[in-house]
């Protein structure tokens, strides 16, 4: 390794221990080197930032053409798309005007909740069920995440796999067995206001609009992400 | 899209396929983010750093072994960049905080004050292409000397070696004048 690389790995963390050595020597006996390594480390943040801040114009760009469409389309694109448009409308309204008041809520308000309990991301081919039970989540297996879900709920501090087997209910197409284990969730826990939002949408989808309602009140009590969304459902059923 | 494919994208900093992450996860982010503060602006700024750390990241190989999905490993930045910033304090996050995973990631908040620092950034974009793309994979993406003579194809070694004084040192005598 040249100097600068030895101080470059330094700055990364990644120099191995002989070679830590080494320049911690260096660094002790040479007061040149440690102006050196103070040039090197401004020179590192300075290109870093500069890259940066390419890249995050990038970032912005996306941002805001994802915010509006755009604008010059080849005039026959635009037909075809209007047509798929005519098409895909009529449907919406087949299928919505043959959805009950309940199942349109619920289309309208449902996504999946993000993991938010076991984003850990180490571990060659981790045995641990925890995280067997988020990978298979995250990469949208819900029947098996469900079954180990099944598996943890009973441990203690296990009040997410109520909440996120409930989930996997949902997503599986099946409310009636969503609805009594996001029930189960303690009114102490945490995710007592998430689990009632996902237990009123699984009543909803039975189109049992009065159960779903009782369980946005917890929802609408205290704050988190769906306290609005579901203020305005309550606001709507009145 | 395999993961390993997207991960190696990523290395290769190629911009569809950081932009289709970017869309993929921004939803579920400020949902995510909303659990700990109301801030739109902090929640798309830590949403972009956290890309800018998983593309940093993937550039340095950090990648290679994830086990997770890109998704999972983005939201672990994500969460531990809410800890971190300044702009919130809520108790939830506090309380988290202890099964955080720490995500190396060197803001360069103080640097970016820095007027030295903001010298040497304006001089090194007027530096030519060759030298910027040399720097750029030796300093922003912590190649090594051998890699990047792969990488670059230089004859040898050496010429490597001696581009990277020379360009080093027209940086840092810009800085004299």
């Amino acid at each position: 390794m040249d100097q600068e690389e030895l101080i470059n790995a330094y700055l990364e963390g990644t120099l191995s221990p002989e070679d830590q050595k080494i320049f911690e020597n260096l660094i002790a006996q040479n007061p040149e080197y440690k102006a050196e390594l103070e040039a090197q480390r401004k020179i590192k943040a300075a290109i870093t930032i500069s890259e940066r801040e390419n890249l995050r114009g990038f970032l912005d760009e996306i941002e805001d053409n994802s915010a509006k469409p755009k604008s010059r389309v080849k005039s026959w694109l635009f037909s075809a798309a209007a047509a798929c448009m005519v098409v895909l409308a009529g449907y919406f309204l087949w299928t919505t005007l043959s959805m009950s008041p309940g199942e349109k809520l619920y289309a309208r308000h449902y996504e999946t909740y993000p993991n938010l309990i076991a984003p850990s991301t180490r571990g060659e081919g981790s045995v641990d069920p925890k995280a067997q039970a988020f990978l298979a989540y995250d990469n949208g297996n819900f029947e098996q995440a469900a079954v180990l879900f099944e598996q943890l709920k009973n441990e203690p501090d296990a009040e997410y796999a109520l909440l996120y087997l409930g989930i996997c209910q949902l997503e599986l197409g099946r409310p009636e067995k969503a609805i009594p284990v996001l029930n189960l969730v303690p009114a102490s826990s945490d995710s007592k206001e998430i689990a009632s939002w996902y237990e009123a949408l699984g009543y909803f989808k039975l189109n049992m609009l009065d159960k779903g309602k009782a369980a946005l009140q917890v929802t609408s009590g205290s704050a988190n992400p769906f306290q609005t969304s579901a203020e305005e459902i309550l606001k709507s059923l009145e | 899209m395999e993961k390993e494919t997207q991960i190696a994208l990523l290395k290769a900093g190629d911009r569809e396929t950081i932009k289709t992450i970017y869309l993929e996860n921004q939803q579920g982010f400020r949902l995510f983010a909303k659990r700990y503060t109301d801030d739109v602006e902090e929640i798309r700024n830590i949403y972009q750093d956290a890309i800018l750390a998983l593309v940093e990241n993937a550039a340095k190989g950090k990648l290679d072994e994830l086990q997770s999905t890109i998704s999972t490993y983005l939201f672990a930045i994500g969460k531990y960049l809410i800890f971190k910033s300044n702009k919130i304090s809520d108790r939830k996050v506090n309380l988290e905080a202890d099964e955080l995973e720490a995500i190396p990631w060197e803001s360069y908040e103080e640097e970016a004050n820095d007027e030295e620092i903001m010298e040497l950034k304006s001089q090194f974009e007027k530096l030519g292409a060759k030298c910027k793309e040399l720097l750029r994979l030796f300093y922003y993406q912590a190649k090594s000397m051998d890699e990047i003579y792969l990488q670059l194809g230089y004859v040898s070694k050496d010429v490597l070696k001696s581009t990277k004084s020379r360009c080093l040192k027209s940086l840092k005598e810009s800085m004299k004048k």
